[in-house]
């Protein structure tokens, strides 16, 4: 098990400028951009590509089955496909569906597409249409809750505030350096404290946007990427760890699905000081009182350590351990393309090719999460390097 | 694929119109219990079941992210995964044997389940498939989607309504025999042509009734999988493919996604001949018209021959290549399950579990689910036990 | 409202439309019974005979033993604020359509045999609610087996 039958190589990412408009195009076209993106940036011709991977939450938009519509956009016309769905998790799980897909020998290439034209449906409703119709969606607000930041500040007081904060004004200042981030604010921490409480301490400067956007990555073989132009990022390992359909809101610790998942893939790779071994971390953040929480989590911190590595800086670009150059999700937040946008960055990062973003040194291994459904994870190790197998 | 992978237990519900004292998880909970009784098998990552491919619809479900309540089901409140394949159950398998073959995962358990009495009316949810700039105010939906696929069918060929008619009075008499099936029995053609006209030219009984129902497989790799039972049932061929989605963006009479998914399959599974050298078909067909058509794009017969085909009695039981022992979708399958409970039902033949309709020395079967409207998408499978050519092929 | 036009200045076509896709849930056995005691104003979840847990809701398997549930048991008619959420962002119910009236506040129950579970709290003044509280569940005049018929829950009286 976990033994990788074959290597996989990205060797092409495209993604759209993630905007809250885009009025302009509908949902086909909107992910036809993603395609022309990746297919100039690996330089490979859409009839040599296998097989589509679709992926995105249907119940947005109010498309069934949208994947039979957009292969006027992603190219899958006469081609095999696939159509997975994880919600929030989605672009990650696309990603490990690529990575099967190709590592077991069925196709040499497979290009996986997420996306969501989120301004076409309720992003809340849709959110809280996943709770049972018979007990909980008469309750749920979708994802909007200030239980974590209670939590945290239970457990660390005002400092944790502080941190929840200017791990948001790091985001901010990270997205301005990347032109494809929907939200590209100037922000102080003072802006964030003060902004509107949408459910305490839960701030809308915390809280992610609803973005429209589509990210496409190519995956391909070893024999083919060596035919591709551009530099070829390694898939090592991912995780995918999942809780119950609903689970003891009072046992909070119950859903460390972070932990859980660093643990297996730490140990499945040799990582005991991810600090240290991870080259940047691309983490699926909704909001920054998970963010806060999450990043110790996977970080394996137990006593809030992190909370002192944002007040010192060590989470930015130019620091000993960068977490979403990019700005992360809360600048932009296309939710079926949200995941696989984490593991596109990761791997511009490691190709060195992010553009003003980048972060400045060599990056041998990255990481990348995804988050959605009942507290789920999927947690991807990309690197420079091929794995050992 | 570059592991060999076989389905070591497959189990389904009998398919109804209305299980209205059923949840999804009752319908599927019963079913991973026969699989982990058949198998010995736990949730244990590394020692037992590593992972789970769901298999549902949002939208029938009403249900954003419709794996959620199936997660319980399937190991991952013990902190396991799954992924959801929201496509036809067909693509389900072959996804689940990508995750194997990848090295990914050992063992995987593939849950599909669908309920079209929840909403009101399915042609409701098919509906918003289509595009909603022309083809929603053209009230376009699967069913009127087939409609327009048996016209064009039947205009191009020639073949009649009575001809068609013998499908579903042959499909029926095959369910008949098989425990699972939903709609079954002695109906004759005059049946068929008087049944309520639902879209020209198809008739109630000329399509495949609303369903409810649920299948639960579990797929492993080679070693395990011989350790686990002493007949795997072995995928040696897998092909899928999509049309163009307009309808009038190609000659519906025709199938381009089918013939491409099927000779993909049928290359690597070292197949030069259907119609000789499979042994039992279970195919997809949602409406009457379909059988005749997926003959032509499966490659057993030419283009416009399907009906002959049909009509010579081959494709019967005890005909040299039997279609549908199991009656098929025509049965009853809600949308998105039928590829999947084909697979099962051609497993059981493969192993000689297909009690009062098994087919003799069915050793190569044929299995294909369709999704989308008119059967845009296409899932070929090929499935071998061991005597089908003394052994293994991938 | 305003014409919107694309970057060629070319007047944007949009389409407005409501989904609704009526249908009728099934509640099966294990949620029907539970749904059907919310009428004699009880809450009903069921235990896992492994690992004790009380399941509420109740479940047809235990997610952390993947045992069935071998009974029924009565949960107490109080319970204490785990956490609370006043929320003040507007969103339209999917089951009605109908857009949610704010603040409003939510709570996390935490029931002392049975776990815990979001439910509506009825008290919306933050200053009076704190975790470790105890509340009461205040049932609807007409109850019809729905998760409406629990209307909330209110602090307990001293």
């Amino acid at each position: 098990m976990t033994k990788r039958t074959r290597n996989v190589a990205i060797s092409g990412i495209g993604q759209t400028r993630h905007r809250g408009h885009r009025e302009d195009i509908n949902m086909v076209e909107l992910v036809a951009e993603a395609v022309e993106e990746v297919l100039a940036d690996s330089k490979m011709d859409l009839k040599d590509i296998d097989c589509i991977v679709h992926g995105n939450m249907e119940l947005f938009e109010g498309v069934h089955q949208p994947d039979m519509w957009h292969v006027l956009g992603d190219g899958a016309y006469g081609k095999a496909g696939f159509r997975i769905t994880t919600g929030g998790t989605t672009g990650a799980t696309i990603v490990c569906s690529a990575d099967h897909l190709v590592a077991s020998g069925m196709y040499d290439s497979v290009l996986a597409i997420g996306w969501e034209k989120q301004e076409e449906g309720m992003t809340t409703t849709g959110i809280t249409n996943m709770a049972d119709p018979l007990w909980e969606r008469e309750v749920q607000t979708g994802a909007i809750t200030g239980t974590h930041g209670v939590m945290m500040m239970n457990k660390f007081g005002e400092p944790a505030n502080q941190a929840a904060a200017e791990l948001r004004v790091l985001m901010a200042d990270n997205a301005r350096k990347n032109y494809k981030a929907h939200l590209r604010i100037e922000i102080t921490r003072q802006d964030v404290l003060e902004s509107r409480v949408l459910a305490w301490p839960l701030r809308l400067l915390h809280m992610c946007p609803e973005s429209n956007g589509a990210c496409a990555i190519l995956f391909v073989s070893e024999e083919l990427a060596k035919k591709l132009p551009q530099k070829p990022v390694w898939m090592h390992d991912h995780v995918t760890v999942h809780r119950q359909e609903t689970f003891d809101l009072v046992n909070m610790g119950d859903l460390d699905t972070h932990g859980e998942a660093a643990r297996v893939l730490y140990a499945r790779n040799g990582i005991v000081d991810p600090i240290k071994q991870i080259g940047v971390f691309e983490m699926y953040d909704p909001q920054s009182w998970w963010a806060l929480d999450w990043v110790g989590k996977f970080l394996m911190l137990e006593n809030g350590e992190q909370i002192d590595m944002v007040l010192n800086g060590d989470f930015a670009i130019d620091g000993r351990f960068p977490l979403n150059p990019s700005g992360g999700v809360v600048s932009s937040n296309p939710i079926g393309a949200t995941a696989i946008i984490r593991v596109a960055e990761a791997a511009l990062q490691i190709r060195g090719n992010a553009g003003e973003h980048q972060v400045p040194k060599d990056v041998e291994l990255a990481m990348s999460t995804g988050f959605g459904g009942t507290f789920w994870t999927v947690l991807h190790l990309l690197g420079a390097e091929k794995p050992d197998k | 694929m570059l592991r060999n992978v076989a389905i070591v237990s497959a189990h389904q519900t009998k398919f109804e119109e209305n299980k209205a004292d059923e949840r999804f998880q009752e319908m599927c909970y019963p079913l991973v219990r026969r699989c982990l009784d058949d198998t010995g098998l736990d949730f244990i990552p590394g020692r037992g079941i590593d992972f789970a491919v769901t298999c549902s619809d949002d939208f029938f479900d009403q249900r954003t992210i419709s794996d959620g309540p199936m997660g319980d089901l399937v190991g991952t409140g013990r902190w396991g995964g799954e992924e959801k394949v929201a496509c036809d159950g067909a693509e389900a398998i072959q996804y689940a044997a990508a995750g194997i073959a990848s090295g990914h995962y050992d063992i995987v358990i593939v849950l599909a389940h669908g309920k079209e009495s929840q909403v009101d009316s399915r042609n409701i949810v098919t509906f918003h498939a289509f595009e909603p700039f022309y083809t929603r105010f053209l009230g376009m939906d699967y069913t009127q989607a087939l409609g327009l696929q048996a016209e064009s069918y039947i205009n191009r060929w020639g073949v009649t309504e009575k001809q068609l008619a013998k499908v579903a009075v042959r499909a029926a008499k095959n369910g008949a025999k098989n425990p699972n099936a939903q709609r079954t029995g002695k109906i004759k053609v005059d049946d068929v042509i008087k049944s309520k006209a639902v879209v020209s030219p198809i008739k109630e009984l000329d399509l495949y009734p609303v369903s409810d129902g649920a299948v639960c497989m579990i797929l492993a790799e080679e070693k395990k999988a011989r350790v686990i039972t002493d007949k795997p049932v072995w995928i040696t061929g897998y092909g899928n493919c999509y049309d163009s989605y307009y309808l009038g963006d190609r000659n519906l009479y025709e199938s381009m996604s089918l013939k491409k998914a099927a000779w993909s399959a049928y290359r690597i599974a070292g197949i030069t001949d259907p119609m000789e050298e499979f042994d039992v078909a279970e195919i997809s067909v949602q409406a009457t018209y379909q059988e005749p058509l997926w003959y032509e794009g499966l490659g057993l017969v030419e283009p416009g021959k399907g009906m002959e085909l049909f009509e010579s009695g081959e494709t019967d039981m005890g005909g040299r290549l039997p279609v549908n022992p199991s009656g098929g979708q025509l049965c009853g399958n809600p949308l998105l399950l039928s590829g999947i409970v084909r697979g099962a039902e051609a497993f059981y033949q493969l192993r000689g579990e297909a009690k009062g309709y098994q087919v003799k020395d069915a050793d190569r079967a044929l299995v294909h689910g369709t999704a989308g409207p008119a059967g845009q998408f296409h899932t070929v499978l090929v499935l071998e036990n061991d005597k089908a050519q003394g052994g293994v092929k991938s | 409202m305003g014409t919107k036009t694309d970057k060629e200045g070319r007047e944007i076509v949009e389409i407005r439309y409501e989904m609704a896709i009526p249908g009728t849930f099934a509640t099966g056995p294990i949620m029907g019974h539970m749904l059907n005691k919310l009428k004699d104003k009880e809450l009903w979840g069921n235990r896992c005979g492994k690992c004790g847990n009380v399941l509420f809701p109740p479940k047809i398997v235990c997610p952390k033993c993947f045992e069935e549930p071998t009974e029924w048991v009565k949960l107490d008619e109080w319970g204490y604020i785990a956490t609370f959420d006043v929320v003040h962002f507007p969103t339209v119910n999917p089951l009605t359509g109908i857009m949610r009236e704010v603040p409003y506040t939510t709570l996390i129950v935490a029931l002392p045999n049975g776990g815990g579970f979001f439910h509506f709290c009825l008290e919306h003044d933050p200053e009076k609610l704190a975790p470790g509280k105890r509340v009461v569940p205040v049932w609807k005049e007409e109850r019809e087996a729905r998760p409406s018929d629990l209307e909330g829950w209110v602090l307990a009286e001293d």
